[in-house]
């Protein structure tokens, strides 16, 4: 489980995050919706050991990652980002991608071809190894930025605006991929979008959050049916 | 990603002993030497003899300022900004008047100099006829940023402009504005080596302050007045680098990649076309055609030139190992001082960043006074008395320009490639090695060839220090200038032409083959 605790992250005089808690479990899909510049980002990335905090404390299952004194390195979290803008190596191909995640698991040089291979079945681009980036498809290139995050076998998917470059037909495809690595792979999944359809689409639970706080947080029917304040009942009207 | 504090710690003491030391040494020792005098002697900078010293040094760099604006700026507008013919291959010769020494533009036109005195232009020895050989010889500097500068203009913002102010107004009101802070730097960088610059004046006998500190060197022995004379240069300079460095805040110095296409650009139409190319093909005529075509006549038939690399295949080679080594650990050295800088949260990083382009504000002949106190010490001198010093004064004096290639392409490295690779990657060497040097691959290439060609025609720094026996190229250009041997001379100078020439090909090549890789 991630544990979030009264967690602050200051930029300058502006508080990104003001006394943040939550939790997300294995297993389960927690969405996090709210407004541009709310302050979703930077919870991804203190979750992922990017940013440190200010104040309060991120536990990853029994361990203590993030306070404002000490910051467990990204790599030995178990957690993996998908950025918004994919972050694809421009000189590796798709298999090279892979490749460099792979190694850091334990693999043999003999494993690592078809350990390749089958992660890439997993999201559909089996037979495009050889390509780079800039020869994929927005889907393509969206779906081997999430390949390489699962490639590095983490307990929690950290998405940060996934849908946001793809068309409805590749949102949908992308979605029941989304739901399959959950189902198949027993990973928490942590995402964050300032599109509410999406969002329905996707969640166990829901996070809403406005200026750097979570205002709502419980499971989709519940926030529906029991929106807190105008706010929050604003932002689900576009999906009811 | 941040690397471990032994590494900063190690990179930091290198950078202090290789590079700050020298310059350290310069401003304290005249004051620890010559106690309270030190104070008296330093009054002195404003009698009358040195005030006239500071006069002709001021307007020297200021005039050849002046001169490469007005070369520079509309060269750069034009290459970048409009439809001339040929603008994609002006922008790559705009580069080459930079790459060859300024005492090979120096020596040109001191031979030519008889034949402008009796056509009644002028005599080319004096302030006048020196500011123009730098200004021919510097103002690349100014295009190059500007060109920088314009690449990083969002079009949007000039095509907003375009459809309410039209395409003068444009430029005037909006493209000038948003490129000042680059057009001030160049002016700034410019204004900096016309200053320190020892071969033009030398040749011209121009009496400015870095000819007058070499003489206090090598003809008095006279170290400390030699150090004493250079501590006023040394202040502007750094004032005017602390100025550029204001102007540029955290802007770009040098744009990787971007530009507009043949479509986005003014087009110059008829009336324009003309001039605009007669005015970018004379300049680049004055500052590299004309140098090749006096240099040939001076060398005269093949078989001087023949002769000439005989006798002077081992002090290429030497140039060659020289240049390459030198460039190699600066290219080192300036990574980790920039990847510090750029990608880290260490302790007072823009100080660090500061000290790093010292270097620029320092005249040649002085750092090797500083180089020669530092190493030349019982213990340390199997460096002082080999080759290495001359690598060593490499690091110290071309330092700023690797570090300024470098920083500028960490600076456009998107963050997310290092930190998605940093989440996922068993450690950080493979990190570097397998995401930030390949991404970083045409800074890189830019930054070796830059100091490789500069260490390649350097004079200033190796005059002083060169071990007794040995011999650059550059040097053997200096004395045999002196002794008279012209012909030898001229071909020995196209020898190094031809060689840096060669080098800036290889690097537009390999720039261009990486950019094309990385921009897919």
């Amino acid at each position: 489980m991630i544990m979030i605790k009264n967690l602050i992250k200051c930029f300058g005089d502006v508080k990104a995050l003001d006394v943040v808690n939550f939790e997300c479990k294995l297993d389960e899909i927690i969405v996090i919706v709210g407004s541009s510049g709310c302050g979703k980002t930077t919870l991804l990335r203190l979750i992922a050991g990017l940013e440190t905090p200010d104040e309060g404390e991120i536990q990853i299952e029994d361990m203590i990652v993030s306070t404002s004194r000490h910051c467990i390195e990204p790599r030995k979290r178990e957690v993996a980002l998908v950025f918004q803008d994919l972050a694809l190596w421009p000189h590796m191909t798709v298999k090279e991608h892979i490749k460099f995640v792979l190694p850091s698991h334990g693999l043999t040089k003999e494993d690592i071809q078809p350990a390749t291979e089958s992660i890439l079945s997993d999201v559909n681009l089996r037979g495009y190894g050889n390509r780079y980036p800039h020869e994929l498809s927005g889907g393509e290139q969206q779906r081997l930025a999430i390949a390489r995050a699962i490639a590095s076998k983490p307990k929690y998917l950290l998405l940060d605006e996934p849908f946001s470059s793809l068309d409805s037909i590749l949102k949908e495809n992308l979605l029941m991929l989304m739901l399959k690595l959950k189902k198949e792979k027993f990973i928490g999944l942590l995402c964050v979008t300032h599109n509410i359809d999406e969002a329905n689409g996707l969640a166990d639970r829901l996070a809403v959050m406005q200026g750097g706080r979570i205002i709502q947080f419980g499971s989709k029917e519940y926030i529906m049916n029991n929106p807190k304040n105008e706010f929050v009942s604003r932002l689900l009207k576009l999906i009811r | 990603m941040q690397p471990t504090r032994t590494f900063v710690t190690l990179v930091l003491c290198i950078f202090a002993v290789l590079v700050l030391a020298p310059m350290v040494y310069m401003f304290t020792v005249p004051f620890v030497e010559g106690g309270a005098g030190t104070i008296t002697e330093i009054m002195a900078i404003f009698d009358s003899r040195q005030l006239s010293l500071a006069r002709s040094s001021f307007f020297l760099a200021a005039g050849a300022t002046l001169l490469s604006l007005l070369f520079g700026l509309p060269f750069a507008f034009l290459v970048e900004r409009t439809d001339l013919i040929g603008w994609q291959i002006l922008q790559v010769l705009a580069v080459i008047p930079l790459l060859i020494p300024p005492y090979i533009h120096a020596i040109v036109w001191n031979y030519l100099n008889p034949l402008l005195t009796r056509w009644g232009v002028a005599d080319i020895h004096g302030l006048g006829g020196a500011m123009w050989v730098q200004a021919l010889s510097f103002f690349p500097i100014v295009t190059i940023l500007t060109t920088s500068g314009l690449k990083s203009v969002d079009r949007s913002l000039e095509e907003a402009g375009i459809m309410t102010l039209g395409r003068w107004n444009t430029i005037r009101k909006i493209t000038l504005p948003l490129v000042r802070p680059h057009i001030l730097s160049g002016a700034v960088f410019v204004f900096i080596f016309a200053l320190i610059d020892f071969g033009v004046p030398d040749i011209f006998r121009v009496k400015v302050y870095p000819v007058e500190i070499f003489i206090q060197f090598s003809a008095f022995y006279d170290e400390r007045a030699a150090m004493l004379l250079s501590l006023p240069l040394i202040c502007v300079a750094i004032f005017l680098l602390l100025l550029q460095k204001w102007s540029m805040s955290n802007r770009i110095y040098v744009q990787a990649s971007g530009g507009i296409s043949q479509a986005g650009r003014f087009r110059l139409g008829r009336r324009l076309q003309a001039p605009a190319f007669i005015f970018c093909c004379t300049l680049i005529f004055f500052s590299v055609g004309l140098q090749l075509v006096i240099l040939l006549k001076m060398a005269g038939p093949l078989s001087t030139y023949i002769q000439v690399f005989r006798s002077s295949c081992q002090q290429i080679f030497y140039s060659l190992v020289l240049a390459g080594g030198g460039a190699f650990l600066t290219l080192i050295l300036a990574f980790s001082l920039s990847y510090i800088v750029e990608q880290t949260n260490v302790w007072g990083k823009r100080g660090i960043e500061f000290c790093s382009y010292l270097p620029l504000a320092i005249p040649a002949v002085a750092l090797g006074i500083g180089l020669i106190r530092i190493w030349n010490r019982p213990g340390i001198d199997l460096i002082y008395g080999s080759s290495c010093i001359i690598i060593v004064g490499y690091i110290a004096h071309y330092l700023p320009f690797s570090f300024i290639t470098l920083s500028s392409g960490l600076k456009q490295l998107n963050s997310h490639l290092v930190e998605v690779a940093w989440m996922s990657s068993p450690s950080k060497i493979s990190v570097v090695k397998k995401i930030v040097l390949p991404l970083l691959t045409p800074s890189l290439i830019t930054s070796y060839f830059i100091v490789f060609l500069l260490a390649l025609g350097d004079l200033g720094t190796t005059l002083l220090i060169i071990p007794p026996g040995r011999e650059t190229l550059p040097i053997k250009i200096y004395n045999l200038m002196h002794y008279g041997a012209e012909q030898k001379m001229a071909a020995l100078c196209l020898i190094l032409v031809g060689i840096i020439l060669f080098f800036t090909a290889l690097l537009f090549f390999t720039y261009k083959r990486a950019i094309r890789q990385l921009s897919r």
